[in-house]
C-alpha cells in the first residue's frame, strides 16, 4: 500500500472491491471515509439541501388554496400532481424578496440578482452556498448546480459576491464530470493522481506570478479562478468507488425536458447517496428565450403573454398548465428521493428542498409575495403539511413584514445553525425594512 | 468644457519615455447622443445595458491618448483551440474543449462571460490532462531531442523554456520557468518517466493564467487612470487574437521580440497583412453571430409538425452567415451595407429550397435571392429563426433585437412596471393584439419603436421561410415603420427594412461600437466618470469606419491601430 500526502489531506489507496456492474473500472470520485459514515448531522436535522428554481412565478389561485387553519389547505390545479406528497410540504405566503427593491435592472435582472442571496446586485453568496459551507466535510465537492435547459450563469446562484455559479444543462456532461471512469489498476491510478497533484501545485504557483500589474477587478476574478483550483485538487487527487447512476439513453436535453430532468434527478439521487456533496441546485434556465423554449405549453409566445397577463386575468388555464408542468417534475424528483431507503427512512426524510420561482404572480414581475415552498424535512420535530400566511398574496402592492431573508435564516437554523440574519438587513426602499430573525413559526 | 485624457497626478506613466512615441489625437467631438426608449413608469437604478445609455450630454474634448481599459479575459473556445493547435498540433487537441462562454447579451469575448468557476476549472484541468497525455506520446517529436533519464536534463530543460515561451506568448520570467522545470525534475526524481514528467509540464502550463488569459500590461507603472504604452508582446497577442483568434505567428512574434511593434505604423503594417487573411473573415463571422444573436439558432426548438424540414436544414442555417460573411469579406466589397443589403447568400441546396431560390451550381455556393423578399443578414433564416418561437414568429423580439443590437438603442423593461401583454387569441393577428399595449403609455414608449419594426418581418415564419399567411391563416401585413432613427419612415417587408438600415449612419456607427466592444471584451461605459474615456476611444474608430464607407476590413484596422491597442489605462487597485 502506498500513501501519498497532498494538500487535501492524506489518503490511502489500496485494492477495493469493485461495485457490481462497473466492470473493473474505478470511478474518479472524491474520497471520504465511508459513504454514510461522516457528514452525518444530528439525527433531528436535515443533512442535505436542494434548491429548485424556475422562472416566472406562479398563480396562487390554483396553487395551495388556504382553508380554515394552517393545516387545512388543498391543492389547486397547479399542485394537483403533488397530492400524494401534500404532507411533505410547507407553503409560505406573503413574504417579499425585499432586496430586489434595491437591485438594479429590469424585473428579471433585479430579481435574479437578489432572489436567492437576499442582497441587491448579486451581492452575496446564495443560500445554497451558505448551507454548503456549513455542511461541507473533507472530500465533499462543491454544490452540484444543474440546469434544465441550456447551461447558464443567471446569477441566482452565487458562490460569493458577484461570483455566479454555472448551472450545467447537459446531464451527460454532469455525469462525466462526476462519474468519469478511468481504466487502470488502483496503483496506476494512484500514480496518475499524485502526478496531477504536482501539476496543480505548479498551476497554483503560476497564479501568484501572474497577479502583478493587474487591477483590483481583474485580481478578484483571478482569485475566484484560483479558488476553483482547490476544488479541482479535491476532485483530481482523491478517489473512491461509488455506483454511477443509469441515464435515460440518447436524446436532446434541450428539447426533451422531461427526460433531461429525470436524468438530473437520477444524478442528484446518486450524488447524494455517494455523499459527493450535501447541496444540489436545480434551475430551469429557459423561461425567457423564444428560440430555446422547448415544446412546452405549445410554444413561447402564448406562455410569455400569459405570464404577463396572469395577474389581471386569473382564469388562464394555459398558465395553470404551464406551472403544473413544473409541479409534475417536482413530484418526480421528490418521489425519486423518497424511493431511496436511507437509515430508518428515505433520502427525502433527510433532505430540505426549497422551491422558488422569481415572482409571485408573474404579471407583477416584482418581489411581492414571491413563491416559497419547502419540502422534505425541516428537522425531525418540525411538522410539515402546513400553509403559513404572513400576508395576502392576492394584494400585489401590500408591504410585507417578512422577507425571503427570514426564510433563509430559518433554513440555516433548521440545519442546526445559530444565524439570526441573512444577507441584507435594514431599509429596502418602498418594500419596508428587512428584519432580523427567522420567519416566525416556520420551524414550529 | 472639461478636456479629458488628462490624468490623475502628473501623468507619470504617460510621460515615461516609452509612451512619447504615441501622438495624441486631438479631437473635439459631440458625445454620442443616441436615445433610449422610455417606459412610462418610475425611474430607478439602471443596470448595465448592451449598447445604449446616453448620459453624456455635453461636448467632450479628446486631446490625449485614451488607452484601453480592457479587462483580463480568458481565451474563447476558438482562441483556446487555436492556441493549443499552434503549440501542440491538431492531434493533441483531439476532441478536447474548454467551457464555452456563457452569455445572452454581448459577445463571446467578454471577460464576464468567460469567468472560470470551479466546474470550469475542472473541465479545463481534464482537457489539459487529456491533451498532455496525447502530446507527450512521442517525446522526441515533442521536444526535438531525446531526454535522458536524469532529473536535470538539458534537452528537457530547453524544451520547457521554448514551450512556455510559446504558451505564454512572451519570455517566461525566471520564477515561472523554475516552477515548470520544477514539475519535471521533481517527478523524474521520484521515479516518473520523462514522458510522464513532460506530460505534467504540459498539463500544468495549459492551466496557467499566463496561457489562459489575455491581460495587457503597461511598459511601466503609473497612477490609476494614467495611460502608458502597452508592451510589444501584449500588443502582438492582442492583435493576433483579435484578428485571427490565434496566437501571434512567427512574423508578429519576431516583431515583438525585436521591439518593433508599438507605433501606429508598425502595428498597421501587421494588421493590414493579417486582415487580408481568411482567418480575419472567420473572426468577423463569429462577431456577426454574436452581434445578431444568431447563436440562438443552435439548439433552437422548432415544432416538428409545423416545420418538418427543420432538422434537415438546421446545419445549413447554422453556418450560412459564416459563409456569407466570408464571401463578402474575401471576395466582395466588405461593406456593412452589403452585409445588410445583399440579395444573395452562400449555401447548399437545402438552403436554396428554404428560400425558394435556384439551387447553387455544384450543390454549394452563391444563391441568388428574390430581391423584393430578402436583403442581407436580417432576412436570413439564421436571424429569423433565432428570434422566433417554436411554431410562431416573435415580432417583438425581432424588433427589439434590431433596435438594441443594430441601432444601439437602449431598451430595458421599466422598473416596477406591472407588465401586461395581450392574451393569446387565434382569431386576431399578433399585430392586432399588440395594438392594445401600445395604446398604454407605460408600454408605448418602447413598443412604438419595437413593434412596427418587428412587424415588418412578419412575412417570415419561425424558421425564416417566406409566407403570405400566418399560422392561424390570417393574411400577412408586413408593413412597418422605422421611428426615431436617421432613416425613419414607413416600409413594407424585410428587404425594404434592410435597404433602409444598410444606408443608415446610425447603424454604421453602431456596428463600429459593437466591434470595439467585441475587441475590448466588455461593454463600453455610457454612464459615470469613465464614460468619456470610452467615448474618446470610440470616436476615431467611428470616424475611420465612416471615412472608409463602412468597409469592415478598415474597421478592424481602425480598432487594431487605435489607442486601445497601443496604450493601456492603469486600472484601479494595482498592487
Amino acid at each position: 500500500m502506498t500513501v501519498y500526502k497532498h494538500r487535501t489531506g492524506a489518503f490511502t489507496v489500496g485494492r477495493r472491491a469493485f461495485l457490481a456492474g462497473t466492470g473493473g473500472v474505478i470511478l474518479s470520485l472524491p474520497f471520504i471515509e465511508a459513504i454514510h459514515g461522516i457528514a452525518k448531522a444530528a439525527p433531528s436535522q436535515p443533512r442535505r439541501f436542494v434548491v429548485w428554481h424556475q422562472g416566472q412565478g406562479t398563480q396562487y389561485d390554483q396553487w395551495a388554496i388556504p382553508g380554515s387553519s394552517e393545516t387545512d389547505f388543498r391543492f389547486g390545479r397547479i399542485l394537483e400532481p403533488l397530492t400524494d406528497l401534500r404532507d411533505r410540504f410547507t407553503f409560505v405566503y406573503g413574504v417579499d424578496n425585499k432586496a430586489r427593491a434595491l437591485s438594479a435592472g429590469d424585473g428579471h435582472v433585479s430579481t435574479a440578482s437578489s432572489i436567492l442571496c437576499g442582497m441587491p446586485n448579486y451581492g452575496g453568496p446564495s443560500i445554497d452556498q451558505v448551507v454548503f459551507e456549513r455542511l461541507r466535510q473533507p472530500g465533499h465537492r462543491s454544490p452540484l448546480h444543474l440546469a434544465i435547459g441550456r447551461s447558464a450563469r443567471t446569477g441566482r446562484f452565487l458562490t460569493g459576491p458577484n461570483a455566479r455559479a454555472e448551472s450545467v444543462g447537459n446531464p451527460r456532461q454532469v455525469f462525466d464530470s462526476l462519474f468519469t471512469s478511468t481504466m487502470g489498476s488502483a496503483d496506476e491510478l494512484a500514480r496518475i493522481r499524485a502526478r496531477r497533484g504536482r501539476a496543480l501545485d505548479a498551476v497554483r504557483d503560476s497564479f501568484r506570478s501572474f497577479r502583478s500589474g493587474l487591477g483590483a477587478a481583474d485580481r478578484e476574478r483571478l482569485d475566484r479562478h484560483e479558488q476553483g483550483i482547490t476544488e479541482v485538487e479535491t476532485r483530481v487527487t482523491t478517489s473512491r468507488e461509488c455506483a454511477p447512476p443509469t441515464l435515460g439513453g440518447s436524446y436532446d436535453p434541450l428539447a426533451d425536458w422531461v427526460r433531461a430532468s429525470a436524468d438530473m434527478f437520477e444524478i442528484s439521487t446518486m450524488a447524494f447517496a455517494c455523499d459527493l456533496t450535501p447541496v444540489i441546485t436545480i434551475e430551469w434556465t429557459e423561461d425567457h428565450d423564444p428560440a430555446q423554449f422547448a415544446a412546452f405549453r405549445g410554444g413561447y409566445a402564448g406562455w410569455h403573454e400569459e405570464v404577463h397577463a396572469g395577474e389581471t386575468r386569473r382564469g388562464l388555464t394555459g398558465l395553470h398548465e404551464g406551472y403544473r408542468y413544473y409541479a409534475t417534475r417536482m413530484g418526480e424528483m421528490l418521489r425519486r428521493f423518497d424511493a431511496y431507503p436511507e437509515g430508518d427512512g428515505t433520502m427525502l426524510d433527510h433532505t430540505t428542498v426549497l422551491w422558488t420561482a422569481d415572482f409571485g404572480y408573474g404579471g407583477g414581475h416584482n418581489g411581492k409575495s414571491v413563491q416559497v415552498a419547502l419540502a422534505g424535512t425541516l428537522g425531525a420535530g418540525v411538522p410539515m403539511g402546513r400553509l403559513l400566511r404572513f400576508g395576502n398574496v392576492e394584494d400585489l402592492w401590500a408591504r410585507a413584514q417578512w422577507s425571503t431573508n427570514n426564510v433563509f435564516v430559518s433554513i440555516l437554523q433548521a440545519f442546526g445553525q445559530t444565524d439570526t440574519r441573512f444577507g441584507h438587513v435594514g431599509a429596502a426602499s418602498d418594500y419596508g425594512p428587512v428584519l432580523e430573525g427567522p420567519l416566525p413559526g416556520l420551524l414550529g | 468644457m472639461t478636456p479629458i485624457g488628462t490624468h490623475a497626478g502628473s501623468g507619470r506613466g504617460w510621460q515615461s519615455g516609452a509612451v512619447k512615441r504615441l501622438a495624441p489625437l486631438a479631437l473635439a467631438i459631440t458625445a454620442f447622443t443616441g436615445q433610449a426608449c422610455t417606459g412610462g413608469l418610475d425611474t430607478g437604478p439602471r443596470g448595465p445595458t448592451g449598447a445604449g445609455g446616453r448620459d453624456i450630454d455635453r461636448p467632450i474634448t479628446c486631446d490625449s491618448p485614451v488607452g484601453s481599459s480592457a479587462p483580463m479575459r480568458r481565451l474563447t473556445v476558438e482562441q483556446w483551440q487555436g492556441s493549443v493547435r499552434a503549440l501542440l498540433g491538431d492531434t493533441a487537441v483531439g476532441g478536447s474543449v474548454v467551457p464555452a462562454a456563457l452569455y445572452r447579451r454581448g459577445f463571446r469575448t467578454f471577460a464576464e462571460a468567460n469567468e472560470v468557476s470551479a466546474d470550469a476549472a475542472y473541465d479545463i484541468a481534464e482537457a489539459s490532462f487529456a491533451i498532455a497525455e496525447r502530446a507527450s506520446a512521442d517525446l522526441p517529436g515533442l521536444m526535438g531531442c531525446t531526454p535522458g533519464p536524469g532529473a536535470d536534463d538539458a534537452c528537457a530543460s530547453e524544451w520547457i523554456a521554448r514551450f512556455t515561451r510559446e504558451a505564454f506568448r512572451r519570455a517566461p520570467s525566471a520564477e515561472e520557468l523554475s516552477t515548470l522545470r520544477g514539475v519535471y525534475s521533481s517527478l523524474v526524481s521520484e521515479g516518473y518517466t520523462p514522458r510522464e514528467a513532460a506530460s505534467s509540464v504540459i498539463e500544468a502550463t495549459l492551466q496557467t493564467p499566463q496561457f489562459l488569459y489575455l491581460a495587457e500590461r503597461g511598459v511601466s507603472g503609473g497612477d490609476a487612470g494614467s495611460v502608458v504604452a502597452t508592451r510589444d508582446h501584449d500588443i502582438a497577442a492582442r492583435l493576433s487574437y483579435f484578428l485571427w483568434d490565434e496566437p501571434p505567428d512567427d512574423m508578429l512574434a519576431a516583431a515583438a521580440d525585436a521591439g518593433e511593434l508599438h507605433t501606429r505604423e508598425q502595428i498597421e503594417g501587421h494588421a493590414r497583412r493579417m486582415a487580408e487573411d481568411p482567418r480575419a473573415a472567420a473572426v468577423l463571422g463569429r462577431f456577426v453571430e454574436d452581434w445578431l444573436e444568431i447563436y440562438r439558432v443552435r439548439g433552437a426548438q422548432k415544432d416538428a409538425a409545423t416545420y418538418p424540414a427543420w432538422t434537415t436544414i438546421v446545419d445549413s442555417v447554422e453556418r450560412e452567415h459564416l459563409d456569407f460573411v466570408e464571401e463578402i469579406y474575401m471576395r466582395g466589397d466588405r461593406r456593412i451595407s452589403t452585409l445588410l443589403g445583399a440579395a444573395f447568400t452562400v449555401g447548399d441546396d437545402s438552403l436554396a429550397d428554404l428560400y425558394d431560390a435556384p439551387r447553387p451550381i455544384g450543390g454549394f455556393g452563391r444563391i441568388d435571392l428574390e430581391p423584393s423578399e430578402r436583403a442581407g443578414l436580417l432576412t436570413r433564416a439564421g436571424f429569423l429563426a433565432s428570434h422566433s418561437g417554436s411554431s410562431e414568429s416573435a415580432p417583438v423580439v425581432r424588433g427589439a433585437t434590431i433596435l438594441r443590437n443594430v441601432l444601439c438603442v437602449d431598451i430595458e423593461l421599466p422598473i416596477g412596471l406591472m407588465v401586461s401583454s395581450p392574451s393569446p387569441d387565434p382569431s386576431r393577428t399578433v399585430r392586432e393584439r399588440f395594438e392594445e399595449h401600445r395604446s398604454d403609455p407605460a408600454c408605448g414608449g418602447c413598443h412604438e419603436q419595437i413593434d412596427p419594426l418587428g412587424f415588418g418581418l412578419e412575412a417570415f415564419d419561425a424558421i425564416g421561410a417566406f409566407r403570405m399567411t400566418d399560422e392561424h391563416g390570417h393574411e400577412i401585413d408586413a408593413s412597418g415603420v422605422l421611428a426615431r432613427t436617421d432613416v425613419d419612415g414607413a416600409f413594407v417587408g424585410g428587404a425594404e427594412l434592410s435597404a433602409r438600415l444598410a444606408e443608415s449612419d446610425t447603424v454604421r456607427d453602431c456596428v463600429a461600437r459593437q466591434m470595439l466592444q467585441y475587441a475590448e471584451g466588455r461593454f463600453l461605459e455610457t454612464r459615470g466618470d469613465t464614460a468619456e474615456w470610452d467615448q474618446c476611444a470610440f470616436e476615431p474608430v467611428r470616424a475611420r469606419f465612416e471615412e472608409s464607407g463602412g468597409d469592415m476590413r478598415e474597421l478592424l484596422i481602425a480598432i487594431a491601430t487605435s489607442d486601445a491597442f497601443l496604450a493601456r489605462r492603469i486600472p484601479q487597485g494595482v498592487e
